[in-house]
């Protein structure tokens, strides 16, 4: 556990979202349990967010509004089919390990998705957060034992292996596996009998060991 | 359609509403793309980031929280993270902080009044920035703006780790009180 002081060292680059891998974790570790250091963080973040105000403006290529309309428009249906996809992927996984129905509870949204009927095995789903908090694409796990999980990412990650790990809620770790990404996208189905408590985390790991992205599912 | 708010307009992209995703690319486009060819110093590949950008801003509409920034700031974050591994991915070296800032203290185009507000945050964080050392506005570009760690600002200024940390830190802080100071005048 990083002391304060440790922490104060680090808390310039966690706010301005270039810290990565092991410090990275530690850091918010402690920032979670330590109302200083998380002040203090906050602080540095209000500050360093502005710093991009400071780039000129540059007019974009001619036709660009329209392309982007038009990959707004586009990526809808792809963008609902992917994260759909996943997450029948994994619903489905559940019902076959749990023989239940499966009930979507989604992180970060209000609504519940796909109805259903006791016995109810949950899939909870959350963002998966990348450097600096940017939503990088989608995990789900089922809770019982075993666990469906299902991660999806669309975001510029490099192409390559990342290793899937898991941490369960009562601080656990466990591989799950590793997802090949290429293009910037990923996608990863499995299950796991790590756990009778649930999945509280589930983060990517590049070959360098850096973790570039988790979801906080708990 | 430009005199809804900034918030209006992304929960009207966040829907889908056509008219409200046209003006919201309008409105932000020069600063999306702006920013992006300042952090990766391509057209092609600022465009591929700029066009990213928006597209999560409308994937992620639902997830803006008002009470944490604007949504100038937000989407500049986005586009932000996006350049940076972009360029990672592709190029090493940094542009030069003093050109990406030197150019532009005080050389800023008039907005629109409806950006009034945006304006003055500018000019604020312009002006911040001015009276900070040269040494700290040059860490702070390096780091807050193109994305290097304190380590890669070490070697890129040929200066020791611990140097690079209490700049960017005393940067940041400074910075940090000065808009406050400015805040609580006015």
């Amino acid at each position: 556990m990083l002391t304060c002081a440790e922490v104060r060292d680090l808390a310039p680059e966690l706010a301005l979202g270039v810290l990565g891998g092991a410090e990275r974790a530690e850091t918010l570790a402690h920032v979670d349990d330590c109302v200083q250091c998380r002040s203090l963080v906050g602080e540095l973040t209000d500050a360093g967010e502005l710093l991009p105000l400071l780039s000129r403006e540059a007019e974009p290529p001619s036709g660009f509004e329209d392309r982007v309309l038009a990959a707004v428009g586009g990526g809808r249906k792809r963008g609902r089919l992917r994260w759909l996809a996943v997450v029948a992927a994994t619903a489905a996984a559940a019902a076959i390990v749990s023989v239940a129905t499966v009930r979507v509870v989604d992180r970060g949204r209000d609504d519940d998705r796909a109805a259903a009927v006791s016995p109810v095995s949950e899939v909870n789903s959350a963002p998966m957060v990348g450097a600096g908090g940017a939503n990088v694409g989608w995990a789900f796990a089922s809770d019982g034992r075993p666990s469906a999980v299902g991660i999806s990412v669309g975001y510029v990650l490099p192409p390559g292996s990342y290793t899937i790990k898991a941490i369960s809620a009562t601080g656990a770790t466990v591989r799950l596996g590793t997802m090949q990404v290429t293009d910037g996208y990923g996608v990863w189905t499995g299950t796991t009998k790590a756990s009778d408590d649930g999945l509280a985390v589930i983060s990517l790991v590049d070959a360098a060991g850096r973790e570039v992205c988790q979801a906080s599912l708990i | 359609m430009w005199s809804v708010s900034d918030d209006a307009l992304l929960a009207g992209l966040g829907t889908g509403d056509p008219e409200a995703a046209s003006a919201f690319v309008r409105r932000f486009q020069r600063r999306v793309f702006g920013l992006a060819m300042t952090i990766v110093g391509e057209a092609r590949a600022a465009e591929d980031v700029a066009q990213e950008a928006f597209l999560r801003a409308w994937r992620h509409a639902g997830a803006y929280d008002p009470r944490r920034g604007t949504v100038i700031t937000w989407l500049l974050t986005i586009t932000r993270n996006l350049a940076i591994d972009s360029v990672r991915v592709r190029r090493p070296l940094p542009l030069d902080p003093d050109a990406i800032l030197g150019l532009d203290l005080g050389g800023r185009e008039r907005l629109p009044d409806e950006l009034a507000t945006l304006r003055d945050d500018t000019d604020r964080l312009s002006a911040a920035m001015a009276r900070l050392p040269a040494e700290q506005r040059r860490a702070l570009v390096l780091s807050g703006l193109l994305g290097l760690t304190a380590r890669e600002v070490g070697e890129r200024e040929g200066i020791p780790l611990g140097t690079a940390k209490t700049r960017i830190r005393t940067g940041l802080l400074r910075l940090r009180a000065a808009l406050v100071s400015e805040e609580r005048a006015e």
